[in-house]
């Protein structure tokens, strides 16, 4: 059955204290900005514990898939709108049973088991919530006798009753929890065609950054495919946020001053040194107030103890780096569910592998890569790497140049 | 944009566009249809047929059409195959659309699979296919010109040998880049199937053709509404089939050019130490192919430079990537190896003239020059 009605239940921004009403108004914000492309007809209006979505008669698959994906929101509930009253409630009760009966989900289950979860949340309401869940159970029980079971049933009837009205619901969704995108502040995401930084991203997100990405891009070195798959990944990460800007950097003549004049072991730890600096630079012009970084610790060579020390004091930043302790495989679950996974796992080399011998050091010195560096002309390097940096905006789902 | 990768596919002829377009409002209707417009359909239909028979020295009747290449080639092998699993040869630089058949015989269907390995310029020796092919051997097929590196098989020798040794074979010829380009006289030339396809010679995507000795002795892969000979069901387009003959008709009265050695000789020119992959220009190569490799560095970064550049050309045969696992098979079977440095295949058409070849060498020896400076540290 077709709900008219999204409601959205905060997480931990419920426990903020005073600045809660800021945090509700840029989620609204980003829900109202969202929505204009997932269901354009949806109305959003902000409730005292809640967020509500009006959903109206256009599509709007779009629109819970939305509200599922916004960092700031814990749970999604598909209601249906009802009279506040007790009569109308019980018509209604059977009718979305028989529906949520008739679904994929529990057509071919004969042991599907049943309860009502009644909330009044209005007390000036007739009837208390556990009378009002017995009535309700009651009703849809003699159309449809199924075992109770209060602890875990497989079919539950949520009912809610509000001062501004009451809403009925068998379908209900965990989202994406967290706080909303841009309550933390703006923040810097070194992006790769890998599958760690879009998750790492995504963390970040989740914790209220906004971001904008930084690509290093080396061509002829590496194909145009590879930054067409970093795009794609950023486009994903776009949209929870709206839009994201990514910075792509020329990271070529670096590369090939490297090659040319630095010992092959040190090659990688340079290449990243490099890239801080110039995330350094590009977070200090647009006002981003950290880096994010898909380091983990112990993962490649460059991403031992020893050689994070290397890059950590080249940022003046704080530097994030939500997966440093997770396990890869739990990486590669959020990316599945992120939709980056697939996008990661397509073929084209990035620049990190370019012109790197086959065991590089896992124990970088500092004051060996600053005689390395001695060689190079570091900062004309940089500000040419910077002054060739192309401003990509990127928008959920479909890319501009 | 310097267009050289005519063999991954060419631009549409201007006047073959010209017509077709004039026919999508004249020609349009399905040639089943008994209507008026239906049997005005299927009479420019059979005229394309006709067209092409001529051109091979075959019968019309001999001749379905399909959506390419690679439908043809999935037919031929897929539709001979007799249920009771046998032996299949192919060569080693077959093109997927008949290894990845072949594939699927041995491994849904339990057919022994024999790949016949050819000699360092890409050429399947006959006596290669003498050791090979046996009396159990039911498919035998083999390219007339290897769309990588232009060699030309000696298919009168090997269809000579295959008779002799495996008479219960049909022998299958994947003539996707010679069609139109090298003679072919089906009266002479003693094979049982013959794929190709429009879309290499000027012509449009989406149609291709299957010549078989005797089409009854064919299944259909898919099964439909009992169009081109119950072969390939599904409506007929009139108007591709008219313009497939067209560029049938005019790739074959073009002169052979010269335009592919000359494209050799400029790149040379440029880099010195360039080496042509695969047989000599003449008999035993196709004009229009010039491979070649390029000491020194990889692949990827070269064919990113050249495409930067406008350069529009083919690493393999459409593989951008340098390691080995997706290095070219072609260049495998020949002994090749990634380490040796850059692959690239230049392969020209009629609308390529000898100033573009130049202009196209003088980037070239630029790139080469400055991925050398990279790579030479």
């Amino acid at each position: 059955m077709r709900p008219d009605l999204l409601i959205l239940r905060f997480g931990e921004l419920w426990l903020k204290g005073g600045n809660r009403q800021d945090f509700v108004r840029i989620l609204a914000k980003r829900l109202r900005h969202g929505l204009k492309a997932a269901a354009p007809d949806a109305e959003v209006a902000v409730r005292h514990d809640r967020i509500e979505i009006r959903l109206g008669d256009g599509p709007w698959a779009g629109a819970l898939e939305l509200a599922r994906r916004t960092p700031g929101i814990a749970r999604v509930v598909c209601a249906h709108h009802v009279e506040r009253d007790v009569d109308a409630m019980k018509m209604m009760a059977p009718r979305l049973i028989q529906a949520a009966l008739e679904s994929p989900a529990h057509r071919n289950n004969p042991s599907s088991t049943f309860r009502v979860m009644a909330r009044r949340n209005d007390k000036r309401f007739e009837m208390g919530s556990p009378e009002l869940g017995r009535v309700l159970a009651e009703a849809v029980l003699a159309e449809f006798p199924m075992p109770v079971d209060l602890r875990g049933a497989s079919l539950t009837l949520g009912c809610e009753v509000a001062a501004h009205g009451s809403a009925l619901w068998t379908e209900d969704y965990v989202g994406c929890g967290g706080l909303p995108v841009g309550s933390a502040g703006k923040t810097l995401l070194l992006l790769s065609g890998g599958i760690d930084s879009p998750v790492a991203g995504h963390f970040a997100q989740r914790r209220g950054c906004e971001l904008e990405s930084i690509y290093f891009h080396s061509p002829p070195f590496v194909p145009e495919d590879t930054r067409d798959k970093v795009r794609e990944l950023g486009s994903v990460l776009a949209g929870a946020q709206g839009h994201m800007i990514l910075h792509s950097v020329h990271f070529t003549e670096i590369q090939k001053a490297i090659k040319a004049h630095c010992e092959a072991k040190h090659t990688v730890l340079l290449y990243r040194r490099f890239m801080y600096r110039i995330a350094d630079r590009v977070a200090k012009a647009r006002r981003c107030l950290a880096l994010v970084t898909g380091e983990s610790l112990g993962q490649v060579a460059s991403q031992t103890l020893e050689n994070l020390n290397i890059v950590d004091g080249l940022s003046e930043r704080f530097v994030m780096r939500p997966l440093l302790t997770v396990d890869k495989t739990e990486v590669m679950d959020r990316a599945r569910a992120l939709g980056t996974y697939d996008i990661s796992i397509r073929p084209f080399d990035d620049c990190c592998t370019l012109f790197v011998p086959k065991s590089p050091t896992t124990r970088g010195k500092n004051h060996i890569l600053e005689a390395q560096e001695w060689r190079l002309d570091v900062e004309g390097l940089i500000d040419e790497a910077i002054e060739r940096t192309e401003l990509i905006e990127l928008s959920p789902g479909k890319i501009t140049p | 944009m310097l267009y050289l990768d005519h063999a991954a596919t060419t631009p549409i002829d201007e006047s073959i566009r010209a017509g077709m377009l004039k026919r999508f409002e004249t020609s349009f209707a399905n040639p089943s249809s008994a209507h008026a417009l239906g049997r005005k359909a299927r009479k420019e239909l059979e005229r394309a047929r006709h067209r092409i028979a001529q051109l091979i020295s075959a019968q019309s009747d001999q001749i379905v059409f399909t959506g390419g290449g690679t439908e043809s080639l999935g037919l031929a092998v897929l539709g001979s195959a007799g249920d009771a699993p046998a032996r299949i040869a192919i060569s080693a630089v077959e093109h997927s659309a008949i290894s990845e058949s072949a594939y699927r015989l041995k491994e849904r269907f339990g057919w022994q699979l024999d790949e016949m390995p050819v000699d360092e310029l890409g050429v399947l020796r006959p006596q290669t296919v003498a050791r090979m092919v046996t009396s159990q051997t039911r498919i035998v097929a083999v390219m007339m010109v290897n769309n990588e590196v232009g060699a030309l098989n000696d298919l009168a020798s090997i269809a000579q040998i295959v008779r002799r040794q495996a008479p219960r074979a049909k022998i299958i010829v994947d003539a996707v880049q010679a069609f139109a380009k090298v003679p072919l006289d089906m009266g002479a030339l003693d094979v049982d199937l013959m794929a190709f396809t429009s879309h290499k010679i000027h012509g449009p995507k989406g149609i291709g053709g299957l010549w078989a000795r005797n089409l009854s002795a064919l299944r259909p892969v898919f099964l439909g509404g009992g169009q081109e000979a119950g072969l390939r069901g599904g409506t007929q387009c009139a108007v591709l089939a008219w313009g497939f003959a067209e560029a049938a008709d005019l790739q074959s009265q073009a002169p052979t050019h010269q335009l592919g050695r000359r494209c050799f000789e400029v790149l040379k020119s440029a880099v010195p130490d360039l080496e042509l992959i695969g047989p000599d220009f003449g008999a035993s190569r196709a004009a229009h192919i010039c491979s070649v490799h390029v000491p020194g560095i990889p692949t990827g970064p070269l064919l990113n430079s050249l495409a930067e550049a406008g350069v529009c050309c083919s690493a393999g045969s459409a593989c951008t990537r340098s390691s080995r696992q997706d290095f070219s098979k072609v260049l495998l079977a020949m002994q090749r190896s990634p380490e040796e440095g850059a692959f690239l295949r230049f392969s020209v058409g009629r609308t390529t003239v000898e100033s573009e070849l130049a202009q196209a060498a003088t980037i070239f020896g630029r790139c080469v020059a400055d991925l050398r400076a990279v790579y030479a540290t």
